[in-house]
């Protein structure tokens, strides 16, 4: 099972003090930034300043990504200089087609890492959403794509709201892509941080939609992320409650098995096991099925 | 190993940003048979000192380089960040036409 | 200073038994009963006595001063309620000076970095020896590079009073900052334009010394009310034009601290208190005014809401984020011996349940009861904590002198739960470390300490261990504390100190704890 990334937070590269924090947030992900944040004149300065911050700081169980720059600018400078320290995984912007992901997955095969490095594509276009699937299917170490809200608006020309009308599609699409390829589906940023009620409908719309987790633009927003992703005590009871329902039914020998006067099928297990495994992931207590 | 002391530095260069937490490096060509001048200023002299030199002339030395000035503006800076601005600032001044 | 002069106290620390003229015992732990000798109070001369129609108002601060027939080689002291907007001590040295005073010694509560001016002062020999709680900024630094012949004398607020009633500590005049008083002496803190509050840190001076002299720049008509230090301990008034600069004394905008990490702190903390057992109907706290501390404050009520708790009383320090608590009904009363903001000297004036306690009734461990014993939990601050949980708030980790004692180790001793909140590291400055430069408290008297990078109990509280663990409230010892601040930063070098002792740092009860010695000039 691809690791737990319900929240991820960015951490602009060239400041040690930002970075320092990255450990004490309890983002399940963060990412040291070395493209938007970081001006040209200091990209060199960037680059070393993550890379011995991967090799001497402990991050502890928080995943360690890298944001590089397009392939097409220096990204490839970039992975020269990160890949060694062993990061958890690159963040590709402005993903439009496969050739991006494809450059990536190339540096990481030559610079004989033997830890693993997954590929996040980062969709931030409506090119990149209409190439999400290929994108997405571009190399075995992609596990993940995610969606660059702000960007995409610009893109098509249109005004970002707080409901987000205007960036459903896009969601929904790359939603159905990363589902298609087998990848996990990251949303983006919900801008006002100050808006908690605004967070956590805006999380909890995504979640809905099919959603694994989106980025937090301050840490403040990083523990209700959290809350709405992690599984509730009835979801997981009613997980428990599936499973042994199918347990019962293969042991009777019936295709069938119910659960509060409801059927069950493939669809229902396939969620009810995905709870299971994000509960336990988290160390939550699994409780006894019910009657 | 330690590379031979015979390289030297093109031209000036600075690295680091003036910001709690980071460390600002001067790097200059010196008059030949200079050596290594390095002057650390930081507010943690009495306690970091030493060990702010040792990394700086560890990753100087790293290059091989002689007949440099260095200062060294610390502002309580982990050690990898000063390993990182001193490298930034070495590298800036070893390439041409900057 | 010969090596038999020295004895090891019970906190490990080397500490003189004779210096500069003082005898001293050494420090033997958190409650040791005196010697049946010392329990007694002294009591001051009777200076002025009023007949009908007559009062004690002088027009010059000149007048009061030689009214009182200061000498050389007294002592003067002063409160520090006004903090960094004083004026009072700067004003009435620059008079004893311009009068050509020599070799006083002075004892304020607390010394701020407004009170440079003493640096000259001391320069010139007006000024031969500090008696106080410390000393910040620029004085501190000086009294750390060996500025004065005679070691400071550091002591929490418990004990500066202790210290006055046993007559350790003997004040010839007190000078007290009364932001309201009137013509025959009664004082408060609460009315005009340089309220403060209370007036807790001057009472005892004002009982206590042979001559008081009451300074304002208001005055109300007679008696005024309240009355905090009453008229019959008080010989002479003088009003100026300006006390104190109130944008300096209270702030308008304590800030809760909006850093996500320290909310963390404050929140992990808070759980602790939740688990404890003096969580429960009746609890009575301390919190600070720092940015956590203001953090917990909220948090804490919001849990007493949430499940239901009434507070018997919070104590402080006190600051809007406390009196909320006592407007919403979620503790009873408030005890304060400071005043932060505005909000909390509005709630001292108005609230019948908002009470002044003075500095003895707070936290004299040698008078008959204090309020620090009635705490269920206190949390605290600290610049440095070691292994043994012995903390230290008097200096940097550099080893210079910056802060006072106030009310922790006070606090700490009283209270049944004592809780240090800080991040494991400041900087590039490991606040976790194997041995503190100086011993403020001791470990004995620390149960918790609460960082960003986790939680340590101290080993004597194995019941709190238990209750932690059962409340699923992960836990590290403080040795892996220590270790995870030293991988991050490094070990860094001690401090080079010389022979010189500059400080005495005194324990509550009069016990030498700990010596400060001189910085070495960096090499």
């Amino acid at each position: 099972m691809p690791r737990l990334r319900r929240s991820r937070i960015y951490l602009p590269g060239n400041r040690p003090r930002m970075i320092q924090k990255g450990p004490l947030l309890g983002a399940d992900a963060v990412i040291l930034d070395l493209e938007d944040s970081v001006s040209p004149e200091e990209k060199d300065a960037a680059r070393f300043l993550v890379r011995n911050a991967i090799k001497s700081l402990d991050f502890g169980d928080t995943e360690v990504m890298v944001r590089i720059n397009p392939v097409t600018t220096c990204g490839l400078q970039d992975l020269a200089a990160v890949l060694p320290a062993g990061p958890d995984a690159i963040v590709v912007p402005k993903s439009e087609n496969r050739q991006g992901v494809q450059a990536v997955e190339k540096a990481i095969r030559q610079s004989g890492l033997s830890k693993p490095v997954a590929i996040l594509p980062l969709i931030e276009s409506a090119k990149g959403i209409l190439n999400a699937y290929e994108i997405a299917g571009a190399s075995p170490l992609v596990e993940a794509i995610t969606f660059g809200g702000e960007d995409f608006t610009q893109d098509i020309g249109a005004t970002r709201t707080r409901e987000g009308r205007e960036i459903f599609l896009g969601r929904s699409m790359l939603v159905i892509a990363a589902k298609a390829a087998g990848v996990q589906a990251l949303d983006t940023v919900f801008s006002d941080f100050t808006d908690e009620e605004g967070l956590r409908n805006d999380t909890l719309a995504i979640k809905q939609m099919g959603f694994d987790g989106r980025a937090a633009i301050h840490p403040s927003q990083i523990e209700i992320i959290h809350e709405i992703f992690t599984p509730t005590k009835e979801e997981i009871q009613h997980a428990v409650n599936v499973l042994r329902a199918a347990e019962i039914a293969r042991c009777k020998g019936s295709g069938v098995a119910v659960v509060k006067g409801k059927m069950l099928d493939k669809p229902i297990f396939q969620r009810a096991e995905k709870i299971i495994r994000i509960a336990e992931r988290l160390g939550l207590q699994l409780p006894e099925p019910e009657e | 190993m330690t590379a031979p002391r015979t390289a030297r530095i093109l031209h000036e260069a600075k690295a680091g940003l003036d910001d709690r937490g980071d460390v600002l490096i001067c790097l200059s060509p010196g008059e030949l048979n200079s050596g290594i001048q390095l002057e650390i200023e930081s507010t943690l002299m009495s306690l970091f000192g030493d060990q702010i030199r040792a990394s700086v002339l560890e990753v100087v030395e790293g290059y091989g380089l002689n007949d440099l000035k260095l200062t060294v503006n610390d502002r309580g800076a982990l050690d990898y960040a000063i390993r990182a601005r001193v490298q930034t600032a070495i590298e800036r001044a070893l390439t041409e036409g900057e | 200073m010969p090596d038999e002069n020295f004895v090891v106290n019970a906190v490990g620390r080397k500490v003189p038994r004779e210096i500069d003229g003082r005898h001293y015992r050494p420090y033997a732990g958190v409650f040791v009963e005196p010697p049946k000798e010392d329990k007694r109070r002294v009591g001051p001369r009777l200076g002025t006595i009023l007949h009908p129609g007559e009062d004690k108002l002088v027009s010059t601060l000149r007048e009061a001063i030689e009214r009182i027939e200061l000498t050389d080689g007294m002592t003067v002291s002063f409160h520090h309620h006004f903090r960094e907007g004083d004026k009072v001590l700067n004003m009435v040295m620059a008079e004893i000076a311009a009068m050509g005073f020599k070799n006083m010694t002075i004892a304020p509560s607390s010394l701020y970095s407004v009170h440079e001016p003493l640096i000259e002062h001391i320069k010139n020999g007006v000024v031969t020896c500090i008696e106080g709680g410390s000393a910040r900024g620029t004085v501190g630094r000086a009294v750390s590079r060996g500025l004065m012949v005679r070691p400071m004398i550091i002591r929490s607020h418990g004990g500066r009073v202790r210290a006055i009633e046993r007559g350790d500590l003997h004040i010839d005049a007190a000078f007290i900052g009364a932001p309201c008083a009137d013509t025959i002496g009664n004082c408060n803190g609460v009315k005009g334009p340089s309220a403060c509050g209370p007036l807790s840190y001057a009472l005892a001076d004002a009982i206590y010394s042979e001559r008081t002299v009451a300074i304002t720049d208001h005055m109300e008509e007679t008696p005024v009310i309240p009355i905090s230090i009453s008229q019959e301990f008080v010989g002479t008034v003088v009003q100026v034009d300006d006390i104190g600069d109130p944008s300096k004394i209270v702030s308008n905008t304590l800030r809760l601290t909006r850093d996500t990490v320290n909310l963390n702190i404050a929140k992990n903390a808070v759980r602790v208190i939740e688990a404890s057992e003096v969580f429960r109907n009746g609890i009575r706290f301390q919190t600070g005014a720092s940015g956590i501390s203001l953090a917990v404050t909220k948090f804490l009520g919001e849990r007493m809401k949430k499940r239901g708790i009434v507070g018997s009383f919070g104590m402080g320090g006190t600051t809007e984020n406390m009196v909320k608590l006592l407007e919403e009904g979620i503790i009873h009363k408030i005890l304060t011996v400071q005043a932060f903001d505005q909000y909390a000297i509005q709630s001292l004036l108005k609230d019948v349940n908002h009470i002044e306690i003075g500095a003895g009734f707070y936290a004299n461990p040698h008078n008959r009861g204090t309020a620090v014993n009635l705490l269920d939990v206190v949390v605290l601050g600290a610049t440095e904590i070691d292994v043994n949980f012995n903390v230290n708030v008097n200096t940097h980790s550099d080893g210079i002198l910056q802060y006072p004692t106030g009310g922790h180790s006070d606090t700490a001793a009283g209270a049944k739960l004592t809780i240090i909140t800080t991040p494991l590291i400041r900087g590039r400055i490991p606040v976790v470390v194997d041995d503190v430069i100086v011993i403020s408290t001791p470990g004995e008297s620390v149960d918790v300490l609460v960082t960003d990078y986790g939680i340590a109990v101290n080993p004597r509280r194995q019941d709190l261990i238990e209750r932690l663990n059962a409340a699923k409230i992960p836990l590290k010892s403080i040795e892996e504390l220590r270790d995870l601040a030293y991988r991050i930063t490094g070990k860094p070098r001690k401090p080079d100190f010389t022979d010189k002792i500059v400080a005495l740092i005194e324990y509550r009860d009069g016990t030498l704890i700990d010596v400060l010695r001189e910085v070495a000039p960096v090499r």
